[in-house]
């Protein structure tokens, strides 16, 4: 029920809050679509007419959401994070998991966006709304986060370590030392040390490694999710039911096909719909002239 | 009746409501049209709202009615739980949370609906302008007598063009 309940808040939330400032901008595509397309935005756009009362309804919704799905974002990665904690297995049942991953999603987010940005810039030709103080600050945003991730990393392993606890310990050592340790140790390398040499440096901090160093904490953060949940289900409590682990092509199968699945929908998203809020922004001026 | 003056700037637009809003225009009779939100003095022609009110409203009865019902739901079909009980704030402290939340969010979204006036079509009244890019429509709603005056208004503040706009 606490999962149910939560992706279920998140994704309406969601949904809405990415519906809301579009509105206006479906408005004014239903005036130039093809008549289906004409069709398609007249409906969405609610009969919008651009008064002041619309707009004033508008941003005042929009704030209000922007509170409420903060609180939501967070909760919902809490409540995913404490369905592991409390399951009392090794390595899970530790009480930071829930900003840990809190971190972990906002990091891993961010990382998604400037990868998601640099090819729309690229593809879309944006490069007068995308500019290169959008990736500048996203990229100092991404480095403070991994950061962050970092000291959680270091918090919830060595408290383990220093407690030596043999359940905990096994998972550990299969993480760090056995037959995981070369999963784990890219995990590090890719969301904390490339993501700190390239974005740290001000001097190499350009799009392009920006862009770089978010696609390495993507690949990164999923490691970190392989990392947490398959060792400690290798190493559980009841050694009876230990074991290693390996995908079988069916598994990998599902997820390439969720992978594909999300970029076909965005895909589609982008086709459809403004990918920027055509009036929320304005071009850059300096690099209209650049 | 109506009349739609066009403008091209913020100031122009402030200074029309002012004389108009001095001449007896009431806030009600008032409505800009625009490409993109405009930004007005606060007290010029504000729309009051009571959409964070409804959005607490909201979230209350959302979160206490899933409280209710998992609280019903637990003691209609109890579970063998050791000796632990039966309903636990623990436990039911996320999902009311959660609902909280949700309750927040559609009470919000259609608040947002109503008072936008965008699922009140019956409540629309008087002809609404094509905008051009740019430009910053005011909508005035006068009666024949003080048609005169809000015409001059709108012209004395810069509109570059006024019309009427159909009768109510």
């Amino acid at each position: 029920m606490w999962d149910l309940t939560a992706i279920v808040t998140y994704v309406i939330s969601s949904l809405i809050y990415l519906y809301l400032p579009l509105i206006p901008d479906m408005a004014q595509l239903a005036e130039h679509a093809t008549p289906w397309r004409r069709r398609l935005y007249s409906a969405l756009s609610l009969g919008w007419t651009g008064s002041d009362r619309e707009w004033h309804a508008l941003e005042r919704v929009m704030k209000l959401m922007a509170c409420v799905i903060l609180a939501v974002a967070v909760s919902v990665h809490t409540v995913v994070a404490w369905d592991f904690a409390m399951s009392v297995a090794p390595m899970w049942h530790s009480s930071i998991f829930g900003p840990y991953f809190v971190a972990g999603a906002i990091f891993s987010g961010i990382a998604a966006l400037i990868v998601v940005m640099a090819v729309l810039r690229r593809v879309l030709h944006l490069e007068s709304y995308l500019t290169r103080h959008h990736f500048n600050n996203l990229a100092k945003l991404l480095l403070l986060m991994s950061l962050l991730w970092f000291y959680f990393t270091i918090a919830e392993n060595l408290t383990v370590w220093y407690g030596n606890e043999p359940k905990e310990m096994a998972v550990f050592g299969a993480r760090t030392r056995a037959h995981y340790a070369p999963w784990f140790w890219t995990m590090v390398v890719l969301n904390f040390v490339v993501p700190f040499v390239l974005l740290g440096v001000r001097r190499l901090r350009t799009i392009a490694t920006s862009t770089i160093a978010a696609l390495c904490v993507v690949i990164g953060m999923w490691l970190e999710r392989f990392i947490i949940v398959v060792p400690t289900l290798a190493n559980p409590r009841l050694a009876a039911v230990s074991g290693s682990y390996a995908p079988t092509w069916v598994e990998i199968a599902i997820t390439a096909a969720t992978f594909a699945a999300m970029m076909m929908l965005y895909m589609i998203f982008a086709k459809l719909f403004p990918i920027i809020a055509v009036w929320e922004f304005k071009p850059h001026p300096q690099e209209e002239e650049g | 009746m109506y009349l739609i003056g066009e403008f091209r700037e913020t100031d122009q637009v402030a200074s029309a409501i002012r004389t108009l809003r001095a001449g007896g225009i009431a806030p009600v009779d008032l409505d800009l049209f625009s490409e993109e939100p405009v930004e007005l003095p606060r007290g010029l022609l504000d729309r009051p709202s009571r959409m964070s009110l409804a959005s607490v409203l909201g979230a209350l009865v959302v979160g206490a009615a899933a409280t209710l019902f998992v609280y019903w739901a637990q003691h209609n079909y109890r579970l063998v739980t050791g000796g632990m009980p039966v309903f636990s704030w623990w436990a039911t402290g996320v999902i009311t949370y959660e609902m909280t939340m949700l309750g927040a969010v559609v009470t919000a979204f259609g608040w947002f609906l109503w008072e936008s006036g965008l699922i009140r079509k019956g409540g629309r009244t008087g002809p609404v302008p094509e905008v051009a890019p740019g430009s910053i429509c005011v909508r005035v709603r006068c009666s024949v007598e003080h048609s005169g005056r809000a015409l001059e208004a709108m012209r004395r503040a810069g509109a570059i063009d006024v019309e009427r706009g159909g009768d109510d």
